[in-house]
């Protein structure tokens, strides 16, 4: 009898050990950020969103009528700043044309059929943001039926703001750089003068919305203010996307390289309208 | 009752995510909440409770945080945890706010151990404090607010509910 009892207790302990094991299995399976939806996960996520969608159509039209009135209000300011910019327009449209034609016939000369500029573009809108705290992320209305596809680069008119890293049909959901637990490292340059010095964001602070860039050559005076982008290298960004300004530099423990903190150009909270960015084929 | 508090917290969990900074204080989790608010409304049928408890953190896994099963089981166990807190303390809007709190300290405790369990972020402890201290505002004045129109409709409608 006591036997039985002492084996029934083991019996029960190991089926316990083997489903809260199957059960981390599950659920790392489930955590796991780069897995692709599936098929029916698709569907679900497509239909519910766009039913959501629906339902919050009176309020965002709210929204963007109050967005249009205290853009009306700004206008004259606009207009004002737009009328300084008029004066250089021509010069850069020159100097843009000038650089077009020039990237052509290099690309013709080398006969490349890419280069890590070259871009294609698709629009988005944002749908609804950061329901999940943990990860900072947003959903947007373009999904694979728009040519989405995982990892592609998404900016606004300010700069990069993060990568695609979910993709159902009709929307997707991207995964802002203003993330405290940033997993991969991007690769930057920072302007000095007419030349460029390479780095890594490593991490990104919310308190002050920067980066810091780590792995920059020691022998180089980077200034304040200095312009960061995206160097290319890898097969996420393409080359020249806007990062942000240098606020400080200050070396790192071992006085081996020097580290900048980067003031992004993005406000994460006024993100409305995206566009996402494919490296072009040819 | 119950499904209209479900459509309605479960849409305004979105659009209110439209309106308010990454940084800001006022966190929603209204899905959660309306788990409080109908719990009564299912009298003595808690199995038909835990399995709305599921089904609606299945449906918040797919259509907002892209996992599969982490908020079904996460809602199941706040579920499991309102049905408790039910025994010992009476329906009024003052012992709502304090299931409200419970749930989401419960919740996002559980929610942040997954996480150090399971993915491969190191995420920092004050992070989940901010977590928890920036879900509650919002939550528990939606909860409280929440539990004084239903209540209203309840008692004029005559829907019977548990108390």
């Amino acid at each position: 009898m006591y036997r039985k009892k002492q084996f029934e207790k083991r019996y029960l302990i190991i089926i316990g050990i083997a489903l809260v094991a199957i059960l981390l299995v599950v659920l790392s399976v489930a955590l796991t950020r780069d897995r692709n939806l599936s098929f029916p996960e698709k569907i679900i996520k497509d239909s519910g969103t766009f039913i959501v969608n629906i339902a919050s159509t009176p309020v965002n039209f709210i929204k963007g009528k109050l967005r249009e009135n205290k853009e009306k209000n700004d206008i004259y300011d606009k207009y004002k700043d737009l009328k300084d910019k008029e004066d250089n327009l021509n010069n850069i449209t020159a100097e843009n044309d000038d650089l077009k034609s020039e990237i052509k016939k290099l690309k013709k000369e080398l006969e490349l059929n890419t280069v890590l500029s070259d871009k294609v573009f698709t629009h988005a809108t944002i749908i609804n943001r950061n329901i999940d705290y943990w990860y900072e992320e947003v959903t947007i209305d373009k999904g694979s039926k728009s040519k989405i596809k995982k990892n592609m680069a998404v900016i606004n008119s300010d700069g990069l703001i993060g990568t695609v890293s979910k993709v159902s049909n009709y929307y997707s959901t991207v995964k802002l750089l203003a993330n405290e637990n940033m997993s991969d490292k991007i690769s930057v340059k920072i302007k000095v003068n007419d030349d460029y010095v390479y780095g890594l964001i490593s991490s990104y602070d919310a308190k002050t919305n920067s980066y810091t860039v780590e792995g920059i050559s020691e022998n180089i005076d980077i200034p304040k203010k200095a312009d960061v982008v995206t160097t290319g290298m890898g097969d996420t960004f393409p080359s020249g996307l806007f990062i942000g300004h240098v606020t400080k530099v200050t070396t790192d423990n071992f006085d081996l390289s020097k580290v900048a903190v980067v003031k992004s150009s993005v406000d994460f909270d006024k993100i409305d309208y995206v566009t996402v960015l494919k490296r072009g084929d040819k | 009752m119950i499904l209209i508090v479900l459509i309605i917290s479960f849409i305004l969990d979105s659009i209110i995510s439209n309106f308010i900074s990454l940084s800001s204080i006022f966190f929603p989790l209204f899905t959660l909440m309306s788990l409080i608010i109908i719990y009564p409304y299912f009298n003595s049928y808690k199995n038909k409770f835990y399995l709305t408890c599921f089904t609606i953190g299945m449906l918040y896994d797919l259509i907002y945080t892209d996992t599969i099963v982490i908020h079904a089981f996460l809602f199941l166990l706040i579920g499991f945890i309102i049905t408790k807190l039910n025994l010992v303390l009476s329906n009024n809007y003052v012992n709502v706010a304090i299931m409200g709190i419970i749930s989401i300290v419960i919740y996002r405790l559980i929610a942040y151990g997954l996480l150090l369990i399971t993915a491969s972020v190191n995420f920092n402890i004050m992070h989940l404090f901010k977590s928890i201290y920036s879900s509650l505002i919002l939550n528990i004045l939606y909860v409280s607010i929440l539990y004084i129109i239903t209540d209203r409709i309840s008692y004029r409608l005559k829907i019977k509910k548990a108390n």
